[in-house]
């Protein structure tokens, strides 16, 4: 009889203990794996919004609370328009671009459409241009050297999906979100009708993956006029320069707009970098629960086995089996027990983190394959710890002694 | 005799006479028609700072919604600092009135805070913006030199400057610059002025822009909304100022400035 046959017999023997060392094991690793893959893909999102935004702040009414940063103007709150020129004037150094949106829930043909107001930089551009962008003749530093020359390719109408800024747009042209156009067939130089007027499809803007792919834009003053809202917008959106939105930008927007709230997209982040961080931290919590749990399941296992099968062990040791083969026999068994555990533990973990991510962390989340081997390897660290003892305790025993039981 | 003189002079210069005389005709019955119109069309707040400008004078034209207590006493100030000056003249605008449309639609202020005063060189640039409060400090801070006045109308229409500030022994533009200015892509985004380091009225306006006193004549590179891209000496080449722009251009985001790429 060979050791894995005797492994093999004895989990088949005692199917109940199997199953409740190898569920605990199962459990944990579940757990380790599901978070940790979330944390992954939260963070790779975070880097990833990051490099797509730059450093941007957000201006919105007092009372509005972010959710989400693409959709953060859609809220019925408002502040006035006022505002934007007040921000254009200023000329604080780092305001690269100040776009305002106002969004209006409207149809066509039956299907449902946010029509987003936005101004062109040329109607801003014009105001903060008179301070010089706040940095007239001054020696530029660093990223404060945004240079803003008549330019062709910046002024297409393709820039407000890369810049969230675009430069001109006349009162009666409309631009179209990707999946919109898709959807009603529209292409440029088409007409539609919206709220009663007709406008001019100026161009489809590129793909985003945002909510903008749905929305379709129109210049601000002309969805002010026939949404009837009155000179008001739903947010600020500044494109502030990295280092000074770091040096104090946000101080002076907060002084310079009293009554609405400046968040910044490190804000914005830091929502998304503290949930990570509590997830990496309950990762940290599972594994420790692991090895607790695990480990004392384990051994508890471990030693009724062994306390089970003193008679067995007293016999295999008296046919020729040494203390070695003994401990062997039960790290053998112990490591088995953790390598499925930890491979059930880690396809468990996937799964889970595959279909509740998207729901609990809003983010698209995918198997890591490197998590699989970090879950079997602790799943049988743990469980190699936990039935050491049990082992070596069960390679001591006297078969003189099991047999005078017997 | 003389109908035969004329006869002849005309049959050798018919065509010339004819076009003279069809001249002079179209000048004296065209030019009052296109002039009338344009005068006509013009806002009082239009016309105000147009024969401004005709005068070499400034105009601060103050833009109002209400006459709050902010209003009125903006346009007290503007009134006590302004009213004995022969270098400007005030005008105020209501935002509200349809005949000034034109000129708040120029400005892109109907939406603005106010009571905002704007002041204006007598070359169209606008030299100081203020939103509910101005002071005596403020308003000679507007006056600025021509050569300010200059650069500040082309950044404000998204052009760079190349202001060359020559010594007092040497006159015209450097070669670097002439070179950049004449590369397709750059001639119609750049103005080159010229400017002496001897004239008084820009002494102030080089102290500024800190260009060394010396004896060498120096390149200045500004770009649009007011960034100094660098100073250079007169030996400055095309291939210097291309890279100090791109230098310039890199911003949060952006590849570099996509201008000329």
């Amino acid at each position: 009889m060979t050791m894995r046959t005797i492994i093999w017999k004895e989990m088949k023997e005692r199917p109940t203990a199997l199953i409740a060392s190898l569920l605990a094991i199962i459990l944990s690793v579940t757990a380790l794996v599901a978070i940790r893959n979330v944390t992954i893909f939260s963070e790779q999102e975070v880097a990833g919004k990051l490099d797509e935004l730059g450093a941007n702040v957000l201006i919105l009414p007092e009372g509005v609370t972010l959710q989400d940063y693409y959709a953060a103007d859609m809220h019925k709150e408002t502040i006035p328009e006022e505002h934007v020129a007040e921000l254009a004037l200023a000329g604080l150094t780092g305001v690269e671009a100040i776009t305002p949106k106002l969004c209006v829930p409207t149809k066509l043909d039956d299907r449902n459409v946010i029509l987003t107001g936005i101004l062109p930089q040329s109607e801003i551009q014009k105001m903060n241009a008179w301070s010089g962008g706040g940095m007239l003749f001054k020696k530029h530093e660093g990223c404060k050297a945004k240079i803003n020359v008549a330019d062709e390719n910046l002024d297409a109408p393709d820039s407000l999906a890369e810049r969230r800024a675009l430069q001109h747009l006349n009162q009666s042209e409309v631009l179209l979100g990707s999946d919109f156009a898709a959807s009603k067939g529209l292409k440029e130089g088409d007409q539609l009708q919206l709220l009663g007027e007709t406008f001019e499809v100026l161009s489809v803007l590129p793909s985003t993956g945002t909510v903008d792919d749905s929305r379709v834009f129109a210049h601000l003053h002309t969805v002010q006029r026939l949404s009837g809202t009155g000179p008001v917008v739903n947010i600020i959106e500044v494109m502030g320069c990295c280092e000074d939105v770091a040096n104090g930008l946000v101080g002076e927007l907060q002084s310079l707009l009293p009554g609405t709230k400046v968040v910044t997209i490190a804000n914005v982040v830091e929502t998304q970098v503290s949930i990570n961080r509590m997830m990496t931290n309950l990762s940290y919590l599972f594994l420790a629960i692991l090895v607790a749990v695990g480990g004392a399941s384990m051994a508890s296992a471990s030693f009724a086995n062994v306390i089970e099968r003193r008679r067995e062990i007293g016999t295999l040791m008296a046919l020729g089996a040494t203390p070695r083969f003994v401990t062997q026999l039960f790290l053998a068994k112990a490591a088995l027990l953790g390598l499925a555990g930890g491979i059930s533990g880690y396809v468990l973990g996937s799964l889970i983190a595959v279909f509740l991510g998207p729901v609990f962390a809003s983010v698209a989340v995918f198997p890591v394959p490197s998590l699989a081997i970090v879950a079997s390897t602790v799943a049988v660290l743990v469980t190699l710890a936990a039935s050491y003892f049990p082992a070596r305790q069960a390679s001591r025993l006297d078969p003189c002694l099991c047999f005078k039981e017997v | 005799m003389k109908s035969h003189t004329f006869l002849k002079l005309f049959k050798n210069n018919g065509i010339r006479l004819l076009a003279a005389g069809t001249l002079l005709v179209s000048m004296s019955n065209v030019s009052p028609a296109q002039n009338t119109p344009r005068v006509a069309s013009l806002s009082k707040a239009e016309a105000s700072r147009a024969s401004a400008a005709e005068q070499n004078k400034y105009t601060f034209i103050m833009f109002w919604k209400d006459q709050d207590t902010t209003t009125k006493s903006m346009w007290s100030t503007l009134q006590q600092n302004l009213s004995d000056k022969n270098t400007a003249s005030v005008v105020a605008v209501n935002t509200g009135d349809p005949q000034e449309r034109k000129i708040v639609e120029q400005y892109g202020v109907s939406r603005a805070p106010m009571p905002l005063t704007l002041a204006v060189a007598p070359n169209g640039a606008v030299t100081g913006s203020y939103v509910k409060q101005i002071n005596a400090d403020y308003i000679q801070q507007a006056f600025v030199s021509p050569a300010k006045s200059r650069c500040m109308l082309n950044l404000q229409n998204r052009r760079m400057v190349l202001l060359c500030v020559n010594a007092s022994n040497s006159t015209g533009i450097p070669n670097g610059v002439q070179n950049f200015q004449s590369m397709p892509c750059y001639k119609n985004a750049v103005e080159v002025i010229t400017v002496s380091q001897s004239e008084p009225t820009e002494r102030d306006f080089l102290n500024e822009l800190r260009v060394p006193d010396s004896q060498n004549s120096s390149v200045i590179f500004m770009a649009p909304p007011g960034v100094m891209v660098g100073k250079f000496n007169n030996s400055v080449t095309s291939q210097q100022l291309i890279a100090e722009l791109k230098k310039a251009g890199k911003s949060c985001g952006v590849e570099g400035c996509k201008h000329c790429k």
